[in-house]
């Protein structure tokens, strides 16, 4: 589809991080099911699809973890769903059948994002 | 993920090596943290070999960095590539932290 190496590594990351918040939140002490897949447009648009029947959870709706603090006053949480955030070319969230249903886009053939700021 | 330590004067080189993600992050941080035990306190990591890390890896790298403050010890980096120095970037972690080009820089800076 056309996304260069850097843009599949930014992918991959991106999908572990929404599987390992899945894993450690979405099934407090039980087990769970996990739905994921991959389904590509003509236009050259993939879109990664994640569907839990955990706890309800909205990415977009967490908030970003301040990242300007220093190494004392930073706190370990929150950058998963942040690099999620910032990645992605577009990220959709709702409900279905009670379900979390995530969708994950990204453009085929994008150059990356910059990330220089 | 593998892990190879030397010992350069009073600085502990910690090359690493693949993917520090969900599954190799705890591996890494008791790495650590046992030589933190053994008494080291200033560690330079090379990320030359590293291709890959993950927000449960920069976790890792955090933990240890707020012991090894505790212990006025420090943390610096060297030779971060592509994606691991993206996500070094975007995540705040290459203002916190000090990170070098070379080996050789960053071991001026004990």
């Amino acid at each position: 589809m056309g996304f260069d190496s850097r843009r599949l590594s930014e992918i991959e990351l991106c999908v572990e991080e929404v599987l390992v918040n899945i894993f450690n939140y979405a099934y407090p002490g039980e087990p769970g099911e996990v739905e994921i897949s991959c389904h590509s447009a003509p236009e050259g648009t993939l879109t990664i699809r994640i569907v839990d029947s955990g706890i309800p959870f909205n990415i977009l709706s967490s908030d970003d973890p301040d990242i300007s603090l220093s190494i004392d006053e930073r706190h370990i949480g929150g950058l998963g769903i942040y690099f999620v955030k910032q990645l992605m070319d577009r990220v959709e969230y709702h409900r279905e059948n009670n379900k979390n249903v995530l969708s994950l886009i990204n453009k085929g053939n994008a150059v990356s994002r910059p990330v220089d700021k | 993920m593998e892990i190879n330590k030397k010992k350069e004067k009073d600085v502990l080189v910690i090359s690493v090596s693949g993917r520090i993600d969900a599954v190799t992050a705890p591996d890494f941080e008791k790495n650590l943290s046992e030589s933190i035990g053994a008494g080291e306190k200033n560690f330079l990591i090379k990320m030359n070999q590293l291709e890959y890390i993950s927000s449960a890896g920069l976790r890792s790298i955090l933990a240890i960095a707020k012991v090894l403050k505790t212990k006025e010890g420090k943390m610096i980096f060297s030779g971060l590539q592509g994606p691991v120095k993206d996500v070094f970037k975007i995540s705040g972690f290459g203002s916190i932290f000090t990170i070098y080009d070379t080996e050789e820089d960053a071991l001026k800076q004990f």
